[in-house]
């Protein structure tokens, strides 16, 4: 038995700190997609999982409804998806919509029945509402005779770093399950041998602090009570970058704008975060850089974060010029980003006044 | 600035053209007396720099010559940035203004009119953009430099002045880059910001952001508010759904229950069913029954009210027999009244007859007594009463007199102790006379009463005369009126005479009424004949009244009885007709009886019947009846609920289906990504918008700062000078912030002193170390022409040397030119350029 383990799509995801390039984040989510799809036809697998958050929200467009649909039904196999607590089957929600009547497919599974599949079962685990209901598995029942291979599918988080998680660590084995395909975590299960349980992550990046977002799983299962083989495969296209530098020296500016430069690609985004001191001739650089910036990357961004400007070699005309500039300096140098500022405009507009 | 020549013609004094040469290196001494034009030459300078040639106000017309149709005309010639000028200008008629330059070994028009006048301003101090044209009153820096006649005191500045010194201390300011520094940060900082204010411009970029945030905030509050709601419903929905469900399986389960309790029920249904049917046809055979017994009540009734009737008809009818006819009876009352009324007056007639017999009786004895009384008065001869009132006047008349005259006499009393012999002399009882002892005698007489006592004496008593004699004269006459006359005997003759006149006047009226009661006595008598002549036998006897009102009331009495009688026949009779009828309608007595019985039977027979089914129904179990209604209730509140939870359910669900139409979460997600993507620009441009904003103000702020310091800097200048001309340290000068002296601050003194405190020398010199100071300031890097018009007159000739000498050192950086009516006070300088105007 071979299937396909995927989750997390976010259709329509909601991508402020993506700015305006919310809408290219949102139409690469369905070309991964259709990556998935390709997938799923070149590997012959008898059927696709999705665990889950298909959706951002219960209300996507019926534009993004329609065409995600469109995208599961042309896996070639039976795909069946759960309503996850980003799109929980609610009234007036997603899984309403009649598209998912219509698909050859596509099964929305929409209750805690099994759903029989050759040489198995798949109990499957929707979501009802946004928020956690306890265990979603313990309605699975204990392992049949006529079983088979018996898959869990389901949506929630694991006990970690003091958080409460819904789904149990010990589901497999306390619910009988050859596997258990898991939704939720946008990063994917780093083990994934020896394991019956896996997180196969985000179908793409959805924020800077995804760790392994961006694939899915090709699982593989011989038989009931045999040990799954899980392989990761890639199809998510942006890459989520983040550059953290601390400026010391006078240059370490331009060589912050040289490095941000050599990373640019229209399939990235940048989150630039900068701090320490900027001498004025960096400052510019940088300034340079950022109105360069939405041309370089999908999406980028330059955080100055506490970042001081120094006085430079600006020589300022003796007389109330160099005592506004001292005034500035001094504010700046008690941590006042405005002075800061202004005292950058100030070596600038003298340096271009000619003094 | 340096002049090198003034020329004036028809301006003031000076009709014809003159011209004054003036030394550039040297102090110049214009001199001469009063009214030679000294003035006139600073007036004209004033002209030639700042006057527009197109004014023509009364400070133009008062230069022109006094009774002359002349254009003034003033000629400068100068030298300025390093090079040589002429200006010629000419005022009212042929007004013109021309700027001319040398250049090779001649002057050479550079500009005219409004052009070359504003290009003479600036070589007087104007700074571009300053000028003012024709209008402009202001005089540049020549308001210090030039100090009009008997005008030292510095009273205002000129504002370009102020500008200049600032500038020249501030030496930054005037330099190329500081002004582009401060035009760039102030285009920068007007970006946002409004120019004089702290806020931002309507339309600026900072806040075409901020509103759009705004905008963007609104939107995603809306949305947000959407979805929450959203959530809200279909957390509804879900309630309703569980509710729904729960209904349903209550709902379910009672119908379960309905339908178990099944036969036992319709067993129920049909014994009540049955019961309620032998209910009610208990109720009509009962109901028959009571109108069976009923009508035969009635019949019954009815016989026996007949039968009564029969009896009192009965009695009736005898009763009437013995009444006999009303109108017979009526007949005999009617007769008996009649006669008892005729009986009421015969009687009465009888009666008052024969009292009027015995009244006509009386009436005759009355008659004849009259006529013994008549006889009797005859008879007795009494005197009338006035005749006897007459007598007893003239009686009581006598006895009057007979007292007055007792009165009028002397009364003597003698009283006789022994017996003895006297003899009244005069007086009554007169002549001798015994007495006895023990004996009285009064004796009377006047006018005197003379008593002789013999052996004794002889007494005379005298008194008053009176008219004794009148007195006995008017008695006399009386008496002898009265006669013999017996008056109690006329008084009893009186007396009895009234008593029979009394008696007839009594007795007179019974006689006179004598005949007419005759006549009313025979009439009567003639009626009681004629009830005598109808009941004869009441000659005998009057009839008895009383029987006969007893025999009419009898009669009364036997009439309506017969009356009574036949009213109560006739009613009975009349009240039988109706009761046979109806008896007539009803059925007969056996009949109802029959009846009767029949629907008791039936009644009973149907009250059996009626306890076997609920004898039936009671062997069945209890409470089956009340739960099925129960459950049927229940069941249709059931169904109430859910239909009603449906559709609640069915709105909200179309409500929220509605909501999510809207696609809220897509809006808000292109809301807040665009609201990121502005807040990122938002803070990097408030960030510079502020910094524009800082620095304009920190700019200012130093430059501001450094400007006030100026006044600072001309004073201690001034204080300088000052002690340089007084040889010794008099106080600071403390200048205003436009730069007039304010006051002197001795150094022994902590507070400034007030000029008007100072000498006039030394307020002069004050002024004049200010002007020097500023004059040095304002010349540093040009040279200036500068005049002291008739100044320095408080100054004493110490000081003025000192002065002079200050004036002279400065030659090289300013040309001084002074206007005096006294060049003596000037011949220390050693090198002056005196000209004379004398």
């Amino acid at each position: 038995m071979r299937f396909l383990h995927t989750s997390d799509w976010h259709i329509g995801l909601k991508a402020a700190h993506a700015g305006q390039a919310g809408e290219k984040l949102r139409a690469a989510r369905i070309e991964a997609g259709r990556r998935v799809a390709g997938l799923a036809r070149a590997k012959s697998i008898d059927f696709v999982l999705v665990a889950g958050d298909t959706f951002d929200s219960s209300n996507p467009r019926a534009s993004e409804i329609v065409e995600t649909a469109e995208v599961l039904d042309g896996m070639g196999c039976p795909v069946f998806v759960i309503p996850g607590n980003h799109d929980p089957d609610v009234p007036a929600g997603v899984w309403e919509h009649g598209v998912w009547t219509q698909l050859r497919n596509v099964r929305v599974l929409r209750t805690k029945d099994l759903v029989a599949v050759p040489h198995g079962t798949i109990y499957p685990c929707p979501l009802g509402s946004r928020w956690g209901a306890g265990d979603p598995m313990a309605w699975i029942p204990a392992r049949g005779d006529s079983d088979g291979v018996r898959i869990g599918l389901a949506h929630g988080g694991l006990p970690a770093a003091g958080v409460d998680g819904d789904i149990r660590t010990d589901a497999a084995e306390r619910y009988g399950l050859d596997y258990v395909a898991l939704g939720d975590w946008h990063s994917a299960s780093q083990r994934l041998e020896g394991v019956r349980m896996a997180y196969c992550g985000s179908l793409e990046t959805t924020a800077f602090d995804d760790r392994d977002a961006g694939n899915v799983l090709l699982v593989e299962l011989p038989g009931a009570g045999e040990m799954p083989r899980i392989e990761k495969r890639r199809v998510g296209a942006i890459e989520w970058m983040r550059v953290e530098r601390r400026l010391q020296h006078e240059g370490d500016g331009a060589a912050l704008v040289e490095e941000v430069r050599a990373l640019a690609g229209a399939q990235r985004l940048l989150d630039v975060r900068v701090s320490g001191s900027l001498f004025p001739q960096d400052a510019e650089r940088l300034d340079t850089l950022e109105s360069q910036l939405p041309e370089m990357f999908l999406h980028a961004r330059l955080l100055r974060e506490g970042l001081a400007t120094g006085e430079g070699d600006v020589e300022l005309p003796p007389g109330f010029l160099a005592e506004a500039g001292r005034r500035l300096c001094e504010m700046a140098g008690n941590g006042d980003p405005v002075a800061a500022q202004a005292l950058r405009e100030l070596a600038r507009i003298a340096r271009e006044a000619g003094a | 600035m340096i002049v090198r020549r003034i020329e004036v013609e028809a301006f003031r004094r000076f009709v014809d053209r003159r011209s004054v040469e003036l030394d550039p290196t040297k102090i110049n001494v214009v001199h001469g007396p009063n009214g030679r034009g000294k003035s006139t030459l600073l007036e004209a300078m004033r002209f030639g720099f700042l006057r527009s040639h197109k004014a023509g106000g009364a400070d133009v017309t008062e230069v022109v010559p006094w009774g002359r149709e002349l254009g003034p005309k003033v000629a400068i010639e100068f030298e300025a940035d390093g090079r040589r000028y002429r200006a010629e200008k000419q005022y009212l008629h042929g007004a013109s203004a021309k700027l001319m330059e040398w250049r090779d070994g001649r002057f050479e028009a550079v500009s005219e009119g409004p052009s070359a006048e504003e290009k003479l301003r600036l070589f007087a101090g104007m700074r571009p953009g300053f000028d003012k044209g024709a209008k402009g009153t202001d005089e540049f820096w020549t308001s210090v430099l030039w100090s009009p006649q008997g005008a030292l005191e510095l009273q205002s500045i000129d504002g370009s002045v102020l500008e200049q010194v600032r500038a020249s201390l501030g030496a930054q300011m005037e330099s190329g880059v500081v002004r582009r520094v401060i035009a760039e940060v102030a285009q920068l900082a007007n970006v946002n910001w409004t120019p004089s204010k702290e806020d931002l411009k309507k339309g600026s970029p900072v806040r075409a952001i901020e509103e759009r945030l705004a905008e963007l905030a609104r939107q995603i509050d809306t949305n947000r508010a959407e979805l929450s709601e959203m959530d809200r419903l279909r957390a509804e929905i879900a309630a309703l759904g569980a509710s729904i469900t729960e209904i349903e399986a209550t709902h379910a389960e009672r119908l379960r229950e309905q339908e178990s309790l099944g036969a036992d029920l319709d067993k129920v249904h049909a014994l009540e069913q049955q019961i309620a049917l032998e209910a009610k046809s208990l109720e009509q055979a009962s109901l028959q029954d009571r109108t069976v017994r009923q009508e035969l009540e009635r019949r019954r009734a009815a016989e026996e009210r007949l039968a009564e009737l029969t009896g009192q008809l009965e009695r009736s009818s005898l009763r009437r027999v013995r009444a006999g006819e009303p109108s017979a009876a009526k007949e005999r009352k009617e007769r008996l009244s009649a006669m008892w009324s005729e009986t009421l007056r015969y009687v009465q007639g009888r009666k008052e007859r024969d009292a009027l017999a015995g009244r006509v009786r009386e009436a005759e004895e009355a008659a004849a007594r009259v006529k013994a009384i008549d006889e009797a008065l005859a008879a007795l001869q009494a005197p009338s009463r006035q005749r006897l009132d007459a007598l007893t006047s003239l009686r009581a008349k006598i006895e009057r007199l007979e007292a007055q005259l007792e009165s009028a006499l002397l009364h003597v009393e003698f009283s006789a102790e022994r017996a003895l012999d006297l003899e009244v002399l005069e007086g009554e009882p007169g002549g001798p006379r015994s007495m006895q002892a023990g004996e009285r005698l009064t004796i009377s007489g006047s006018p005197a009463v003379r008593v002789r006592v013999e052996g004794v004496g002889e007494w005379n008593a005298t008194g008053p005369a009176g008219s004794v004699s009148q007195i006995r004269e008017e008695l006399s006459r009386a008496r002898a009126e009265w006669g013999a006359a017996d008056l109690e005997e006329l008084r009893r003759r009186r007396e009895q005479a009234d008593e029979l006149e009394r008696e007839r006047i009594e007795r007179g009226t019974s006689a006179l009424s004598y005949l007419a009661l005759a006549q009313q006595l025979e009439s009567m008598s003639e009626a009681c004949s004629r009830s005598e002549g109808r009941f004869p036998e009441w000659r005998n006897a009057a009839p008895d009244a009383d029987a006969i009102a007893l025999e009419l009331r009898a009669a009364e009495q036997a009439e309506a009885e017969a009356r009574e009688a036949e009213s109560e026949w006739k009613r009975l009779s009349e009240s039988e007709v109706p009761l046979r009828k109806d008896l007539d309608t009803m059925q007969a007595l056996a009949e109802l009886e029959s009846k009767a019985n029949a629907a008791a039977v039936q009644a009973r027979r149907i009250e059996l019947n009626l306890g076997d089914l609920r004898e039936q129904r009671e062997k069945l179990p209890a409470g089956l009846s009340e739960r099925g209604a129960q459950l049927e209730s229940e069941i249709a509140r059931f169904a109430g609920a859910m239909d009603e939870a449906r559709q609640r359910r069915a709105e909200r669900t179309g409500s929220l289906a509605e909501k999510a139409a809207r696609t809220p979460y897509a809006t808000l997600t292109k809301a807040e990504e665009e609201s990121e993507e502005l807040r990122v620009k938002y803070e990097r441009e408030r960030l510079r918008a502020e910094a524009a904003l800082l620095l304009r103000k920190t700019l200012n702020a130093a430059k501001q700062e450094m400007l006030e310091s100026s006044a600072g800097e001309v004073g201690r200048a001034a204080t300088a000078l000052l002690e340089e001309i007084t040889g010794t340290r008099l106080g600071d000068v403390e200048l205003s912030a436009d730069l007039a002296p304010a006051g002197l601050c001795p150094e022994s003194l902590g507070d400034a002193v007030d000029l008007g405190q100072l000498s006039g020398g030394e307020l002069e010199q004050v002024h004049f170390a200010t002007r020097l100071a500023l004059a040095d300031i304002l010349c540093r890097d040009e040279p200036g022409l500068v005049v002291f018009d008739d100044a320095l007159m408080a100054t004493d000739d110490d000081r003025l040397r000192q002065i002079l000498a200050m004036l002279e050192a400065r030659t090289a950086k300013m040309q001084v030119l002074i206007l005096t009516c006294h060049p003596e006070r000037y011949s220390p300088f050693r090198d002056a350029n005196l000209i004379s105007l004398a």
